[in-house]
């Protein structure tokens, strides 16, 4: 817990309420440009439009966002060269944890405020039906699992290599594929971490090609996937803590 | 003295695998567009100009800023870390040489991506076997990228001077491209500077007829302007070495 309370001392000047700020004004001013387009007949499905472009949004920005956040995170203790120091007052398996927790809450907390942010948006412009209250907290969580395993992933780079252009162009590669990966067979997407934003999305599109119309349609994330993205996730955190922890200071 | 600069800055490179990331990571869109393109070959019926837009769409847009926010990132991260300003700013050369170098070497790397995509765009097209001679418009795509990729240099340069940390001005980059798709959408693309290297390189409409003395003259005046930023920065601020 003291780790943990450090590691937000730490960060106390290093402007990641900016970098947060950052990602929801992109996301925000995305998808105001995106409704500001679409007519009255798309605008009907409103919630389940909002959703299904947020997950799409979702692939493109966090997972750089993520990298940044990461490397943010442990870039001070490289600059500072402070593992020699820290690490002859606490295990590396802690701080290592204590790292991964500041990012868990920095992640919930950016999460958490851009769904209410969003749903305020959607109250405002007086989206049809119900408010999806539920489904909106389901699609926070998801978003922040999806989140964490790249986190996981982020943090065991920036960690291992002092120099953050390799995090960040995993952060690239991941950001590219998590949109492209919308277009692979269902299989790959799989195999593709980032491509897990848009896998467990709530809402899906049909496009009938006959009569060219689009239809939404709610759906939950089946349980093989939720269970393949724990995977992914153990894997990268097991990987990234035990590179972490015999890495020599 | 910039020849001197340029050699230091060169030297500085030497055994990093940064370069790499040109050269590699634009093997993801030429294989996905290629899919793509082969996915939807009856709607993309225009051989070597659609295989163009399907290699290059999301890649100048989402991909392209971005990596080259992060070698200018690394380009001054040489001089955050270590003590460097000292030794940077004490040199005997005049700092506007010192920032010309790095700025050449940035035009450099965004040169050679192009090249790589280039490359990469002939090498799909020949195993795909797409029939018909290959665009002559190429090279001026690749160069137009190239001068559009200067001017994203420039402002990516200002920004990891400024910002001192290596991921902000990265993530800057991505969203940088995302709104140059929206002004490049909404017909003002040759007024920002994100959307000069999608505009520059046909990305979305290998058809288009760039318009070249604003496209050319935009992307000086923004390099210019970001150049001078940045050599007013370096002459006013005091550097404190980390």
């Amino acid at each position: 817990m003291k780790l943990l309370r450090l590691e937000f001392y730490k960060c106390r000047r290093r402007k990641i309420v900016l970098v947060c700020a950052a990602v929801l004004a992109v996301e925000l001013v995305w998808m105001g440009a995106f409704f500001t387009r679409q007519d009255a007949e798309d605008l009907k499905w409103g919630w389940m439009l909002l959703l299904y472009n947020l997950a799409t949004v979702d692939a493109i920005i966090l997972p750089l966002s993520v990298a940044t956040l990461a490397s943010r995170s442990c870039e001070l203790e490289h600059k500072g060269s402070t593992w020699k120091l820290l690490e002859t007052m606490a295990s590396p398996g802690s701080l290592y944890a204590a790292k991964l927790a500041w990012g868990a809450l920095v992640l919930a907390a950016l999460l958490v405020l851009r769904s209410g942010l969003f749903l305020a948006v959607g109250i405002v412009q007086g989206f049809q039906g119900e408010i999806p209250w539920g489904r909106f907290g389901l699609f926070t969580l998801i978003s922040w699992g999806v989140s964490m395993m790249v986190y996981a992933l982020q943090q065991g780079l920036s960690l291992r290599f002092a120099n953050q252009a390799a995090a960040l162009v995993c952060g690239i590669s991941g950001s590219f594929l998590g949109i492209l990966s919308m277009l692979f067979p269902p299989a790959l997407v799989r195999c593709v971490p980032w491509g897990y934003y848009g896998l467990m999305s709530l809402v899906f599109m049909d496009w009938n090609q006959v009569t060219r119309v689009t239809r939404f349609y709610w759906r939950w994330p089946p349980v093989t996937d939720v269970a393949l993205l724990s995977l992914w996730g153990a894997v990268f955190l097991i990987v990234g803590r035990t590179l972490f922890v015999r890495k020599e200071v | 003295m910039l020849l001197r600069c340029l050699k230091a800055e060169a030297q500085k490179c030497r055994r990093s695998p940064v370069w790499l990331a040109f050269v590699l990571l634009p093997i993801f869109p030429a294989i996905l567009g290629t899919g793509n393109y082969l996915g939807n070959i009856e709607v993309l019926d225009d051989a070597w100009y659609s295989l163009w837009s399907q290699h290059t769409l999301f890649s100048s847009m989402f991909f392209l800023p971005a990596l080259l926010g992060v070698f200018c990132a690394w380009q001054w991260r040489l001089e955050h870390a270590d003590h460097n300003w000292n030794s940077f700013l004490t040199a005997p050369a005049p700092v506007g040489d010192l920032y010309a170098a790095k700025l050449i070497l940035a035009a450099v790397v965004s040169l050679l991506a192009q090249v790589c995509i280039g490359l990469l765009f002939l090498l799909s097209g020949k195993i795909v076997g797409i029939p018909g001679p290959v665009p002559p418009e190429l090279p001026e795509w690749l160069l137009c990228g190239t001068l559009g990729g200067v001017s994203v240099c420039a402002v990516q340069l200002f920004f990891s001077l400024v910002l001192r940390a290596f991921a902000p001005p990265v993530a800057f980059g991505l969203a940088g491209g995302i709104v140059g798709l929206m002004f490049t959408a909404q017909g003002w693309g040759y007024a920002f500077p994100y959307s000069l290297l999608c505009l520059g390189m046909r990305a979305n409409n290998p058809q288009m007829e760039l318009d070249l003395l604003p496209f050319v003259l935009s992307a000086l005046i923004y390099t210019v302007v970001f150049a001078l930023l940045a050599l007013r920065y370096l002459k006013r601020w005091d550097i404190a070495a980390e």
